[in-house]
């Protein structure tokens, strides 16, 4: 049976007509937004899952020469530019929109008790930025592809700087949830800004060597460059998706984002935005800059691997348990950078792995984060201990969490790194040592947190309410997926093998002339 | 060639149809004043302009002053379609005011008048009669409100400013002459290829001054001084009408006066410029970024606006002509528009409009309509995709990108990264809850339907530009084609 080319803009029109009437809902009652946020959600997770139960998943291609797609959809949008919408999804786009889905059920489901304010517009923003997130792992147009760029950053803004949190911490700093939503939104969307100028040029390039403006990827991946403009074009894009990312130096928005985020805002922030840095590198750094990528590659590893050492230092010494998790996510996107540029297939797959593992594992510790702040209402670890023998399921969800955090194997994360690790070590065996040092500061944050909320005193006798049932269910959700992950990845590697293969061989040989 | 007495009639119509307006409006006040009758005749002269425009003609010359081709009906169309949001806007505002109304809706009309005809101008003369007929007419809808100090302060601040500006350009052109002695556009650009070393100096001279006198019109750095003030005491409505229509006419009429007199003739001028728009763009954002008061947060981002605009008229080429007038059509709307929210929450009592910050705090939830347009065009501002703001800056960014001018490139993309900053202060701070001031607020009102008509004609066209600007950019590329 074929599946119809029209699921493609529906994954992105259903969360967008979702968000409106969430909004709209929001008069009748508060709790409709909420049933609307989850439907449309998990419509868009069943519609992945469908497009994965029938797609015919092409085989190994490495050295076809135009990428295969398991669905494509296209509509042209503004001829003057050569501007389409065009979406199309393969196995890499597929894993992620999926995880978008998942990840945004999630969000919907653990905002139910915490957002009480304006729920309508929360859930309007919410959706959208989901929406945009969905186009943006589908878009094959680079001009839509900005478009759903910045259609994602928008709705972002709004979620951290009217619901979020501003930390004691922050505050006396003078920093509040509009500093970090503004600080946010400046960094991506001047990187963003860089990323329009290059693929101006990219396609102004295309236009004079075939006479024809295309903002169309198939188009562009065969664009005749000289080594200058394909470096040039490529430090601008890779840019633009390091903050996303983020890598070292540009990271500086992320613990400030994540912490004044809104528990939904931080799962969302850290279980996909992050993603969608990753998924550009992926999608279009390495196959339409694949010389100067490969040029560049000691320095985005070397990036990579410091990223890891420096964001898992800087999780040891924080206090603010939000902030904490941030810096982890910054450590364990080192490991995805490391294997994007180490650019073997394992080392590409582990990367991919890693990004679904973490995605869950980190939507999770937020989770469980925000669920932490509704009982205490703070988020300073010296303010907790002792919830072990006060919340015991609660203290094992984050034991659990933990522990997949610092790659015990059998969960997501041990076989991305893993995979990352052994992938890597034959391309650059002196990084990959470094990088797995990691895992060892990855050990000592993890447990630093089971240590500090869980055991030792606690600061105060107040009885704490464990998990609710509908708590127990979003984190049982996750649990088993990160199980799933570990112990039967085959599936989720088979799908991604064939687009992943091609990329490789592209960052390895270049993209061969049609 | 001289055009048949019938398509000059035909081709000065807009024009014409204009002036008839001016003397019907003036003959109804001085017989019976009556507010609602005049601006609705206002609106309709407007609209017969526009519809005008429409009609498809050739290019027709009328004497050696004025052209009327396809680039000046579509800045025609343009003045008109704002000259209607501006009346429906004014209306409300007007009607509030406990002087004289109707003057407001004559002086508009003259405004207007001295816009198109600077959008016809092919020769000095016509450049300076339109650039004068609008600016007179300026004082006069800036001061209106000539009780409240800060309004009557920015008008003579603008009539001298303007005046100084007037006769910078009348040196200029005097310079021009002096050394080619030609009037109109064409010939002065193919005279000053054949001067010897001394004239050319004054020639250039002269050019210099010109751009001078424009410079300020287009309050580009450092003539920006005016801007904030006059933004800032003008009522609202006429704030907007003179951001968007005045500016935006001027760079109309610099587009016939650079593919005449091109700016590759005058390199020094070209890197003078260039300066200018890097420091404009700078200044702007830099400026806005300390204001407190909407008005003037609103004029200084008008100075970085009139920075990325110069961008295209520096870099030429189709793809930059193409931009021009994409920017000031996009650039129109969202003016309008911000003045527009701004128009609909002021009004002519009191010491000034509401444009204060704090004004703004909790407007969402008072005032959801209003934010719902402010909040997208305060976006298009800052360049953000769907809106018609980004389509103008991606514009722009493809015209450097095309001519290899990285720098002027990266200079937009550093202001608008700056322009963020106050943009979204902008929108936020509506969205925050206001201590005590949660509550819904609404008037539904003659006044306040005919202002949000005006508001939901322009959100429409900025996404309708944002989500499918096919039409605008065909005619805009079929405009330019027409043209010899």
């Amino acid at each position: 049976m074929g599946l119809s080319p029209l699921l493609l803009p529906a994954l992105v029109l259903i969360p967008f007509v979702g968000g409106l009437l969430a909004w709209y809902s929001e008069r009748l009652s508060l709790t409709w937004p909420r049933w609307i946020g989850l439907l449309s959600m998990a419509a868009t997770c069943a519609i992945a899952l469908w497009i994965w139960g029938h797609a015919e998943v092409p085989g190994i291609v490495p050295d076809s020469r135009a990428p295969q797609w398991i669905l494509e959809y296209k509509l042209s949008w503004i001829p003057r530019w050569g501007v389409s919408f065009h979406f199309g999804i393969d196995g890499l786009g597929l894993l992620m929109v999926l995880l978008t889905g998942v990840l945004g059920v999630l969000s919907v489901a653990c905002s139910w008790r915490e957002i009480q304010q304006y729920v309508g517009f929360f859930h309007l923003n919410l959706l959208w930025n989901l929406a945009g997130v969905m186009g943006v792992f589908m878009a094959l147009d680079l001009f839509l592809f900005f478009v759903l760029w910045e259609v994602m950053l928008v709705p972002m803004y709004f979620l951290i700087a009217l619901w979020g949190h501003s930390s004691t911490a922050g505050a006396k700093r003078g920093h509040s949830r509009v500093y970090a939503a503004t600080k946010f939104f400046i960094f991506t969307q001047s990187a963003g800004l860089l990323m329009l100028v290059a693929m101006l040029a990219l396609v102004w390039l295309h236009q004079q060597a075939t006479g024809q403006w295309s903002f169309n990827y198939h188009d562009l991946l065969y664009t005749p460059l000289t080594h200058a403009q394909e470096y040039a074009l490529m430090l601008a894009f890779f840019i633009a998706f390091a903050v996303k990312l983020p890598v070292v130096p540009l990271h500086p928005w992320l613990p400030d984002a994540h912490s004044q985020a809104p528990t939904a805002g931080s799962v969302d922030l850290a279980g996909i935005l992050l993603k969608t840095g990753a998924y550009g590198l992926l999608r279009f750094v390495l196959p339409l800059f694949p010389h100067a990528s490969r040029e560049f590659a000691p320095i985005a590893i070397g990036l990579g691997v410091f990223g890891i050492l420096y964001g898992a230092k800087l999780a040891l010494v924080q206090t603010d348990i939000k902030r904490l998790v941030a810096y982890t996510s910054v450590s364990h996107m080192g490991f995805v950078l490391l294997g994007i540029y180490a650019g073997s297939t394992i080392a590409l797959e582990g990367a991919l792995l890693l990004m679904l593992a973490h995605g869950l594992a980190t939507g999770g510790l937020f989770i469980l984060c925000g669920e932490l702040y509704e009982r205490l209402h703070t988020r300073e670890l010296g303010q907790m201990g002792g919830l072990a023998r006060r919340a015991p399921h609660y203290a094992t969800a984050v034991m659990f969490f933990a522990l997949a955090s610092l790659g015990l194997p059998g969960l997501g994360n041990f076989v991305g790194e893993f995979l990352v690790l052994v992938g890597s070590f034959p391309v650059r065996p002196w990084a990959t040592m470094l990088a797995a040092l990691g895992l060892i500061l990855a050990a000592v944050y993890s447990l630093y947190i089971v240590q500090k909320v869980l055991h030792g005193p606690p600061a105060d006798a107040r009885p704490v309410e464990d998990l609710t049932a509908r708590e127990r269910l979003m984190i049982g959700a996750i649990i088993v997926s990160l199980l799933v992950l570990g112990l039967f990845p085959q599936p989720v590697l088979d799908l991604a093998r064939g687009p992943l293969t091609q990329i490789g061989a592209w960052y390895a040989h270049g993209v061969p002339l049609p | 060639m001289n055009p048949s007495w019938q398509s000059a009639v035909q081709a000065g119509a807009p024009l014409l149809l204009m002036a008839a307006g001016i003397v019907l409006v003036m003959l109804l006040i001085a017989s019976a004043r009556n507010h609602r009758a005049i601006a609705q005749l206002t609106t309709l002269g407007f609209l017969l302009t526009f519809g005008v425009c429409l009609i498809p003609q050739s290019s027709v010359e009328l004497t050696t002053l004025l052209v009327l081709d396809d680039t000046a009906r579509f800045a025609i169309a343009l003045v008109a379609a704002a000259g209607v949001i501006t009346v429906l806007l004014l209306y409300g505002y007007v009607e509030a005011y406990d002087g004289v109304r109707e003057e407001m809706y004559l002086l508009l009309l003259i405004a207007a008048l001295g816009a198109m005809v600077l959008a016809c101008a092919q020769h000095a003369a016509s450049l300076l009669l339109g650039l004068e007929t609008l600016s007179v007419a300026l004082f006069g809808m800036i001061a209106y409100t000539h009780r409240r100090r800060r309004s009557l302060e920015a008008g003579i601040k603008y009539l001298v400013l303007s005046a100084a500006a007037s006769a910078t350009l009348l040196f200029g052109f005097a310079l021009v002459y002096a050394a080619c002695g030609e009037l109109q556009f064409d010939a002065i650009g193919t005279a000053l290829d054949r001067l010897s070393a001394d004239e050319r100096a004054i020639a250039w001279a002269g050019l210099a001054l010109i751009w001078v006198g424009l410079g300020f019109k287009l309050s580009l750095v450092p003539f920006h001084l005016w801007t904030a003030d006059v933004y800032e005491g003008a009522p609202a409505p006429v704030s907007g009408f003179l951001a968007s229509v005045s500016k935006g006419l001027v760079a109309v009429m610099l587009l016939r006066w650079v593919s005449s007199v091109a700016l590759t003739q005058t390199p020094m001028l070209h890197l003078a410029l260039s300066v200018v728009a890097v420091l404009s763009i700078a200044v702007g954002n830099l400026g806005a970024l300390q204001q407190n008061n909407v008005k003037r947060v609103l004029a200084y981002s008008s100075i970085a606006h009139t920075g990325y605009l110069l961008v295209p008229f520096l870099v030429g080429g189709l793809v930059a002509r193409e931009a021009v007038l994409v920017y000031v059509t996009c650039y129109t709307v969202m003016t309008l528009g911000c003045f527009g929210a701004v128009t609909i929450l002021s009004g002519p009592a009191g010491e000034q409009d509401a444009d204060h910050l704090y004004d703004y705090r909790g407007l969402f939830w008072r005032r959801p309509l209003v934010t719902s347009v402010f909040a997208p065009m305060l976006l298009a501002q800052a360049g953000l995709p769907l809106t018609a703001g980004f389509l103008a800056k991606m514009y722009v960014l493809a015209a450097a990108v095309e001519r290899h001018a990285w720098w002027l490139a990266l200079a937009v993309v550093a202001g608008s990264a700056v322009g963020l900053y106050y943009y979204l202060r902008l929108i936020v701070v509506q969205f925050l809850p206001k201590p005590g001031g949660m509550r819904r607020e609404g008037v539904l009102s003659e006044t306040s339907v005919t202002a949000g008509i005006a508001l939901l004609l322009l959100i429409v066209a900025l996404l309708g530009l944002g989500v499918l600007p096919e039409p605008l950019l065909s005619g805009v590329t079929a405009v330019l084609n027409s043209a010899p």
